[in-house]
């Protein structure tokens, strides 16, 4: 018996269904847009993200909230991610989910994701208005709550109370620091739909998504050292400008070492004293206040004294060098 | 009726002389066999089978004699033996002529005897010689039996022996060997004899017409036959014995009077040594049983104890041979005491407690002159004092010291002692001192024949009199500021570090024992001076297990190790900082979710803990060492604890490094 193909019956509507499921492809990239928005068995993963937001993403995975979980020093901490009550903020929900952080039962390698901060409603908030001709994803424009510091003090609860008990005039966010400004579309893509689809997108001033150091802001200082002498004994003080103590942190032994060295007329740069701050030492220097030490020069005098931070590691003695600053002698 | 013959005796009269003639043929050997054995120590059969059947013969005799007698007085046909008996008494002086010629006419028969009636005046001389004889043999020999140990009675009985011998043999040899004689057998046996042999013999009894001029009553070479026979029979025995045998054996009875002819046994040696043993009269009436007076005359000690009614002896009554039978023996045992069923108490030392236990040579033992027990002596033990017994063991204390002041009968040991060292003595015992032993401090030493000696004045009240002083003067012997009798240490030591030492010690430290500080210097003393207050100088481990130094290298270290101080951590104001104290103390320094962080590393370390014990518990004995390296893991790991806590998680898990 043959065997008739089944593709006759349909023969009246092969193309005009051909060119509907090829327009949708083509704008949707052959895949659509509703994962990005939606946490199933799959959660809206950075890479995800990536494929347009490449520049944030790829400042996030250098950031600390990238390797949030999957830290060594986090497990280590942990006792292999066993104590749950740090998993919340290592790894957590989509923030506006739950009123607190709490963790997600999947993909938690991604420590501190994009989702975490602004996925909402199978919508994605941020503080900036789209600019292009077409969203893929469903977006809620949310100006100001990105832009506090108590959006980050959920998880930095330490460091949040710190900023907010400081007595300062004028009081930088975190977001002001730690998220540098940089100028750029908000979208960045190479393959040719989202290129077309972002086309149409203008240039704006955003924040990078680095969450580290931003050392150079225009108008603060953030460390101010002086040198008094007082005969043979000098006196260092060292005054913390930021608004949150040196060094802040809640967990994770967290210390700065404060080098003070004496530059020689040779210019050989003699250590003279080591200073470690540590908050559970008690040591660290609250904000706007500042700590002073005494100390001699070495034989051979200086020049110059030289004032070195660096965020230190508390074991191995690895140290980064965050700020220095050199005060001459007279 | 014979015509030839003459009825001589009635056939009572051959009956009565036949059963006499057999009993006393029983005595006169049996008797004999006794003698014989006695004398000569010849045993024919055994002596205590002869001699009784001597006895019952003896009483079958008496009584014959003495039922024909009654008999007799009630019977007309026993009435011939009277008259018989009647004749022996019937004495002519033709009779004492007949008697005087007759010891010639044995050597020469043409010596002319007067004539005789029915019994010629030898018949008559024997039936009362044999009567007599009788007379003195039952008097004696019922004596013998009914008055033991009289002397008398077994002397006669003894001598009236060699008569009766005697005159037995001239009577058998006259009726059975001698001719002129021995037809008159007939007449004890048939009644009759030959009418011309009494006409001869007997002619004032059977007159003759013709009678004859002369007849010949011996024949002497029959005599001479009979003497060299009974010779002959003697040479023979002493052949058989030995004559030297038997020349001692004479020399020896001559020697003693022939005592040993009635002597019934040996005396015990220890009569047998003194010197008048061998007078029977020291001991022995002649007439009475030995009395009791002659045993005590050397018995004195129990003459002494019958004399005041005292002791054992003083209740009892009767002679000494009650109880004390002699002749048993030269080793007989005549005290005839049952040590098993002897009373003690009724003699003058009853038995108290451990007393009544002991064997009987414990104390009645005769000692030697080097005080060495040679046998068992039950008179005489002396029993005043203890001191009579036992040897004083107590050092220092005179002998008549009075023991039953401290000691009583039922033993010597502590709990027996009336002795209470408070009551007693100026030394009162308290606490620890109430329970040892006596001899911790009243020193014992043994002497050298084994009796102890025990030290019991002088010892001294100071510590240092029995007590060594293990802080070797360190503390000017000022024992009872630290030390009480309660005891040395623990709760007992009354030492309050804080009290009597410049040192104050915290809470933390107050339970600690003295010596996990304190350490023995090389002699082994402790010298309680003062130590560094650091905690590195002891807890110095705890040290190296934050800078994770191990015996194999560096393990990484604690992020507190050189930062915190120990005091941060652990509270010395209390002696069991508690879990939530330390939770606390995290807390402090960082912040309020440390609090929680403790308690979840002391989860996961406990976690660990035991999943390592288990996996302990359940590998093989034989696992190259893997056992071994785990469980040494596990205890570092717990002596770590949080000290170095990344350290001790990874001596917990699975492949972690070597301890």
């Amino acid at each position: 018996m043959r065997h008739k193909p089944i593709k006759t019956r349909y023969k009246n509507f092969t193309w005009p269904l051909f060119i509907i499921l090829f327009v949708t492809s083509a704008i949707s990239g052959c895949k659509g847009f509703g994962h990005l928005t939606r946490v199933e068995t799959v959660y809206p993963k950075a890479s995800f993200c990536e494929e347009c937001h490449g520049d944030v993403c790829r400042e996030w995975a250098d950031s600390p909230h990238a390797r949030a979980f999957t830290s060594s020093t986090f497990r280590m901490a942990t006792h292999d991610y066993s104590f749950t009550d740090c998993l919340g903020c290592h790894a957590p929900e989509p923030a506006l989910l739950a009123t607190q952080a709490e963790c997600r039962a999947i993909s938690r390698e991604e420590g501190v994701t994009c989702a975490s901060c602004h996925l909402e409603e199978s919508k994605m908030v941020g503080p900036l208005t789209p600019t292009g001709i077409l969203a893929p994803h469903p977006v809620k424009v949310d100006e100001n709550r990105h832009r506090n510091s108590q959006f980050c003090g959920r998880c930095h609860e330490g460091t949040f109370k710190e900023w907010a008990d400081a007595k300062a005039e004028k009081k930088h966010t975190c977001q002001d620091c730690h998220m540098p400004p940089v100028k750029r579309r908000i979208t960045q893509s190479d393959k040719p739909i989202p290129k077309l689809i972002v086309a149409t997108e203008e240039i704006t001033q955003q924040k990078k998504h680095t969450f580290g150091i931003y050392r150079e802001l225009p108008d603060v200082e953030p460390f101010h050292v002086t040198v008094n002498r007082d005969g043979d004994v000098f006196t260092l003080a060292l005054e913390n400008n930021v608004p949150h103590a040196l060094p802040t942190g809640d967990f994770g032994m967290r210390m700065v070492t404060v080098d003070i060295s004496a530059v020689q007329a040779n210019d050989e740069v003699v250590l003279i004293k080591r200073l470690e701050l540590m908050k559970g030492l008690r040591t660290a220097i609250p904000p706007k206040c500042s700590a002073s030490w005494s100390f001699s020069l070495p034989p051979g005098g200086a020049k110059a004294v030289r004032c070195v931070l660096s965020r230190s590691h508390v074991n191995s003695g690895e140290r980064e060098e965050l700020y220095h600053i050199e005060v001459p002698i007279i | 009726m014979k015509p030839h013959s003459v009825r001589r005796f009635t056939a009572v009269e051959i009956v009565y002389h036949t059963i006499q003639l057999v009993l006393y043929l029983i005595l006169l050997v049996s008797g004999g066999m006794v003698l014989l054995q006695r004398l000569f120590g010849v045993a024919i059969a055994d002596l205590a089978v002869t001699v009784n059947i001597h006895r019952v013969t003896g009483f079958v005799l008496i009584a014959f004699i003495v039922q024909i007698i009654v008999i007799s007085i009630f019977s007309e046909n026993f009435r011939p033996l009277w008259e018989t008996f009647a004749d022996a008494f019937r004495w002519f002086y033709r009779d004492i002529v007949w008697l005087i010629k007759m010891s010639g006419h044995t050597f020469d028969s043409r010596v002319k005897l007067p004539p005789s009636g029915r019994f010629n005046p030898g018949q008559k001389l024997h039936l009362l010689v044999i009567y007599s004889l009788l007379l003195v043999y039952a008097t004696t020999g019922l004596a013998m039996i009914f008055v033991p140990g009289a002397l008398g009675p077994w002397v006669a009985h003894t001598i009236c022996f060699a008569p009766s011998a005697l005159f037995l043999a001239i009577h058998l040899f006259l009726s059975v060997v001698n001719p002129p004689t021995r037809k008159a057998i007939k007449g004890v046996v048939t009644g009759y004899v030959p009418l011309d042999y009494a006409q001869e013999h007997h002619p004032l009894w059977q007159k003759s017409a013709d009678p004859v001029s002369h007849t010949s009553h011996v024949s002497l070479s029959a005599v001479m036959l009979a003497t060299l026979a009974s010779a002959a029979i003697v040479a023979g025995a002493t052949w058989y014995v030995g004559f030297d045998r038997v020349k001692l054996k004479i020399i020896h009875i001559a020697h003693n009077n022939a005592r040993e002819a009635f002597l019934p046994g040996m005396l015990i040696s220890a009569h047998a040594k003194e010197p008048d043993a061998k007078q029977c009269t020291s001991c022995h009436d002649y007439l009475n049983s030995p009395p009791a007076s002659k045993c005590l005359k050397c018995h004195q000690e129990i003459l002494a104890v019958i004399n005041n009614n005292q002791g054992y002896h003083g209740t009892l009554t009767g002679p000494c041979r009650t109880c004390h039978a002699e002749h048993k023996g030269l080793r007989a045992d005549i005290t005839s005491l049952d040590i098993k069923v002897f009373n003690h108490d009724k003699t003058r030392y009853a038995l108290e407690g451990k007393h009544r236990g002991l064997e009987c040579k414990s104390c009645h033992k005769q000692l030697n002159k080097n005080n060495e027990p040679t046998k068992t002596k039950f008179i005489g033990i002396a029993f005043e004092t203890c001191m009579d017994c036992h040897q004083n063991p107590h050092l220092d204390t005179k002998d008549n010291h009075d023991c039953l002041s401290c000691h009583n009968m039922d033993g010597w040991t502590r709990k027996q002692l009336f002795f209470d060292h408070v009551r007693n003595c100026k030394y009162k015992l308290k606490g620890e001192h109430i329970a040892i032993s006596c001899e911790k401090c009243h020193i014992t030493t043994y002497k050298e024949n084994g009796v102890k000696e025990v030290k019991l004045i002088n010892i001294g009240s100071a510590c240092k009199d029995c007590h060594k002083d293990v802080h070797d003067g360190q503390m000017n012997n000022a024992c009872d500021v630290c030390h009480s009798e309660n005891g040395w240490k623990g709760r007992h030591l009354l030492f309050d570090h804080n009290q009597h030492s410049s040192s104050k010690l915290d809470a933390l430290h107050a339970r600690v024992s003295c010596n996990l500080c304190h350490l023995p210097d090389k002699d082994k003393i402790v010298r309680y001076t003062p130590l560094p207050r650091q905690c590195d100088t002891c807890h110095t481990d705890i040290v190296d297990f934050m800078n994770g130094n191990l015996p194999d290298g560096n393990a990484g270290a604690d992020p507190h190790a050189g930062r915190v101080a120990c005091v941060d951590c652990h509270t010395t104001d209390v002696a069991k900082q508690l879990p939530h104290q330390y939770a606390e103390k995290c807390e402090d320094c960082h912040n309020p979710r440390y609090y929680g962080l403790y308690f979840d590393w002391e989860k996961s370390i406990a976690r660990g803990m035991k999943s390592r014990l288990s996996l302990i518990k359940s590998l093989e004995e034989n696992d190259n060492g893997q056992r071994e390296r785990i469980t040494a893991k596990v205890n570092v790991a717990e002596k770590i604890g949080f000290h170095n806590i990344q350290l001790s998680k990874r001596l917990l898990e699975d492949n972690s490094p070597q301890p």
